[in-house]
């Protein structure tokens, strides 16, 4: 049985990995979603105007919002002016690439060989969620210094962030792999 | 690494495209705990079009200096540059060149 991320011979990736990876990355990509709530999409200019306009503000109390987000700098009226221009298209983005994942699981769902297609135009929507997630756990980890990094690699298995801890080093190491992939 | 300290080696491409009159901004990318050397480097070539080298000089910088200004321009320009980094999950911010 092949395993692993392969690269075609058109640039795509082809990714043959077990039934319990398709089903955390879904849940971690769907509860991206949830979090970025992204402003409701709509064809029509105006209406999506509309949608951004109305849409509830980030809870930068946060941590992994505060992260997915950062204010774009340290005077208060640029960074203000930065969230009015950029943060509806940030958030869209970053639904849209969790989506573009979301798209690619659905056919490996419950099949016991699992195999996903990430094509090259869908490879860096995939490399950015991974990242997203990553970032979020880091935030739910209280990884905000190098040190504090180091030490959620010494979390024990008895340590009830310990389930937390593996899934970020997993994911960690399935975007590891997904860019000696592309780039190898 | 940079060879003048605290110059703009990394960012020369960019300053021919300022609009003369107008003060030039910088992207800076902080470094963070997070995001790995590996996907930080791809992240400058795959956006800005760096060489794997160059790419990997302004990672480290960010790496050991805590920062680096990877982008100069106009303000509007390095709106754009900085929505994208924190698009790829970089923590990015803009300020005016000092």
């Amino acid at each position: 049985m092949r395993s692993g991320f392969v690269r075609d011979s058109d640039g795509g990736i082809t990714w043959y990995c077990l039934p319990f990876e398709v089903g955390l990355l879904e849940s971690m990509a769907t509860q991206l979603v949830e979090l970025v709530d992204a402003p409701d999409w709509s064809d029509d200019p105006l209406e999506r105007w509309a949608n951004e306009r109305d849409a509830p503000p980030l809870d930068r109390e946060d941590p992994a919002l505060a992260r997915l987000f950062p204010e774009a700098s340290t005077n208060a009226e640029e960074a203000s002016e930065f969230r009015r221009l950029m943060e509806a298209e940030l958030r869209t983005q970053k639904a849209s690439d969790a989506a573009i994942v979301l798209e690619a699981l659905a056919p490996a769902e419950g099949t016991s060989e699992p195999v996903v297609a990430i094509p090259v135009p869908e490879q860096i929507a995939w490399l950015r969620t991974l990242n997203a997630m990553r970032l979020v756990l880091g935030a739910r980890l209280g990884i905000d210094t190098d040190k504090a990094a180091e030490l959620v690699d010494e979390i024990e298995p008895s340590d009830e962030r310990a389930p937390i801890a593996d899934v970020y080093h997993w994911i960690g190491y399935v975007q590891s792999l997904l860019l000696d992939a592309i780039t190898g | 690494m940079t060879e003048q300290p605290g110059g703009g080696t990394a960012i020369q491409e960019r300053v021919d495209e300022q609009h003369l009159g107008q003060s030039p901004w910088v992207c800076i990318v902080w470094n963070d705990p997070v995001n790995t050397m590996q996907y930080v480097t791809y992240v400058f070539q795959t956006y800005f079009g760096f060489s794997k080298e160059k790419a990997t000089r302004l990672m480290l910088e960010v790496h050991n200096d805590g920062r680096s200004a990877v982008a100069m321009g106009t303000k509007d320009e390095m709106e754009r540059d900085v929505t994208a980094m924190q698009a790829y999950g970089l923590w990015a911010t803009l300020e005016p060149a000092a």
